[in-house]
């Protein structure tokens, strides 16, 4: 099967996956020889056009990819296959290939899990990401160890901006998107939400890097309630948004340690990690916030400082040389 | 959205989407005022604006609706009027797809009577969409005067800018705020319908915008030193958009008082006159 644009052809070495609108296939760019990954979208002309999702998704790549950020996936090119005799079209979506996404990442990292500094490094780039994002307008609302792509040298990079929208200065969002387990509390409760959304997510993220498995695996919006205020402990009434689900339907529970979750985590991770996982979305961290935290500056700012830290102190000696010293090297 | 009106107000985040949208601003394409239909471009954005209010669709995508038309029309001929519409129509169905929330994208069908669409074009629709889209490069997250002026605006009350909320009783800053959005709303609205001002920046726009409410709200000094350092304008990038600004608000109001006239002339029982809604908020906020 080959692909051709105004420009280039690509020709198709395997299928990768198929999603909602579109099946995803590693590709070789026939000219430079760089592999690709394809996202392909078909269009049928008795339809509304181009799928929502597929013209955010260019609208805000295009809009980004001019400022080449560091952790958000390239669009290289989109391409138009003409109407054939079903009345079909094909939109063609050219991204550059990444080896992998963060699930499959976390799945084939063998026991004990991620090195302490590997997943300072894997944190660091996730909110540099939704920094850039937030900083120019756009709230990805859909981020998921899935929707994560690592290369094999570890660099990561945000991806599958189907759900994701720009925002106002005046303007707060409502309905439901973002998969279940890294769905922050006000959507569950349908009350409106902004930005913190993906501060949320970057939290169950973050805790399920020295998990390896997710924090929070609710099995309806209701459920997947229960089991955060099982860990975080029921807010105060007062806290309590105004919506339809009453505040008296969930039994008081009290804050357990998130240590008990997430045994391997140093004590400044544990404190990011808490501020992330706010219940109240005006206290929660914002990703500029959380890029300033003392988790992230400690072992930049000098090596030896993360060897304080008990739990990692026998990797991080280990591992010290190479990461601990130059600040750089983390967000490159 | 009473409690999260300012979820960002305190968040560093609001300079760089600030900055961001300045440098995006710049890479606006250029309106030049070339088309040949340019006459017809005031009935069609008229047409958008009462589709966005009859569909309760934001202002900030008819604003990205009109950006998408204007330039689209500069550089494409268009002869049939009803390829006019569905371009117009097209615009605002991706500016909507992008900006709106997800339940205010309606399907073609809704508008069916509303327009030439009807399901035997929606290849043409098709067509015209990404006709449009390749016209832009897909790149339509362009910043309009409706973004910059909720920045303004909120910037501007946010830091308690004294002389921008009123300046006679400390109690009127809300009632004088509520006056301060009508107003700007209304000229954002003008800005729209004549497209001598798509030739100017979007943010140039928001400003006079602003400064045009405050003479009509009889604020002093018009343009201050602190709406200057959030705007970026001085009087003089200002003033000749306000002064049109102005003009056509002196043209409503005079078509506004000719119909309340010849309301009560025809039926002779009040004689007070409508004077207009500058007036009315003046003498009230005294």
């Amino acid at each position: 099967m080959e692909v051709k644009s105004e420009s280039r052809n690509y020709s198709v070495m395997s299928e990768i996956g198929t999603g909602a609108y579109g099946t995803v296939y590693k590709a070789r760019d026939c000219e430079s020889g760089k592999v690709v990954a394809l996202k392909k979208v078909r269009l049928h002309t008795g339809e509304e056009g181009i799928p929502m999702s597929t013209l955010r998704e260019i609208g805000l790549l295009k809009h980004l990819g001019q400022l080449e950020p560091q952790n958000i996936v390239r669009l290289l090119d989109v391409c138009y296959g003409g109407i054939s005799g079903n009345n079909e079209m094909n939109l063609t979506l050219v991204f550059e290939y990444i080896d992998m996404d963060l699930s499959t990442y976390l799945d084939r990292c063998p026991s004990p899990g991620l090195e302490p500094s590997k997943i300072k490094e894997l944190a660091h780039q996730l909110v540099s990401g939704v920094d850039f994002l937030h900083s120019h307008r756009i709230i990805h609302r859909d981020l998921k160890p899935q929707n994560i792509l690592v290369n094999c040298d570890g660099h990561l990079k945000l991806a599958d901006f189907g759900l994701a929208r720009v925002y106002g200065f005046q303007m707060a969002l409502t309905s439901v998107v973002v998969t279940l387990w890294y769905r922050a509390p006000e959507v569950l409760l349908q009350s409106q939400y902004a930005t913190p959304v993906d501060l949320w997510s970057v939290g169950c993220i973050f805790a399920e890097l020295f998990r390896r498995k997710p924090l929070f695996c609710g099995t309806s919006d209701v459920d997947q309630l229960y089991k955060i205020f099982d860990v975080i402990g029921l807010p105060l009434e007062e806290d309590w948004p105004e919506v339809s689900l009453p505040w008296s339907s969930f039994r008081p529970s009290p804050p357990r340690p998130l240590k008990l979750y997430v045994s391997d985590i140093c004590p400044q991770g544990l404190d990011l990690l808490q501020r992330l996982l706010c219940f109240t979305p005006a206290d929660r961290l914002t990703a500029t916030q959380a890029l300033a935290h003392g988790y992230f500056r400690d072992d930049t700012a000098s090596p030896s400082s993360a060897s304080s830290e008990a739990s990692s102190s026998s990797q991080s000696s280990a591992e010290g040389d190479s990461q601990g010293s130059n600040p750089e090297l983390v967000c490159r | 959205m009473a409690n999260d009106a300012h979820w960002w107000a305190n968040a560093d985040i609001t300079a760089d989407i600030y900055a961001s949208m300045k440098r995006k601003e710049e890479q606006h394409i250029v309106f030049v005022g070339q088309s040949p239909q340019l006459h017809l471009r005031r009935y069609l954005v008229d047409w958008m604006a009462i589709l966005c209010e009859k569909f309760e669709i934001d202002r900030h995508v008819l604003h990205l609706a009109v950006y998408m038309l204007d330039r689209f029309m500069d550089r494409y001929a268009i002869v049939q009027e009803s390829q006019l519409h569905l371009l117009a129509f097209t615009c605002l169905q991706i500016s909507t797809k992008f900006e709106e929330r997800e339940e205010k994208v309606s399907k073609l069908s809704t508008y069916h009577g509303q327009s030439t669409i009807t399901s035997a074009n929606k290849e043409d629709y098709l067509q015209m969409e990404l006709l449009l889209l390749q016209f832009f490069d897909w790149n339509i997250t362009a910043p309009s005067a409706a973004h910059f002026l909720g920045y303004f605006l909120t910037e501007a009350s946010g830091k308690c800018e004294k002389s921008f909320r009123n300046d006679y009783r400390d109690d009127c800053s809300e009632y004088s705020n509520v006056y301060m959005h009508k107003y700007t709303n209304y000229f954002l609205e003008i800005s729209l319908q004549d497209h001598a001002f798509s030739f100017a920046k979007p943010s140039l726009i928001a400003a006079s915008c602003i400064a045009a409410s405050r003479v009509c709200l009889q604020l002093s000094p018009t343009w201050t030193a602190g709406l200057t350092k959030i705007t970026q304008y001085k009087w003089e990038h200002i003033g000749p958009y306000i002064e049109r600004m102005l003009r056509t608000h002196d043209v409503d109001e005079k078509a506004a008082k000719l119909q309340s006239k010849e309301k009560t002339n025809y039926s002779s029982e009040k004689t007070i006159s409508y004077c207009g809604e500058a007036a009315v908020s003046y003498s009230r906020a005294l």
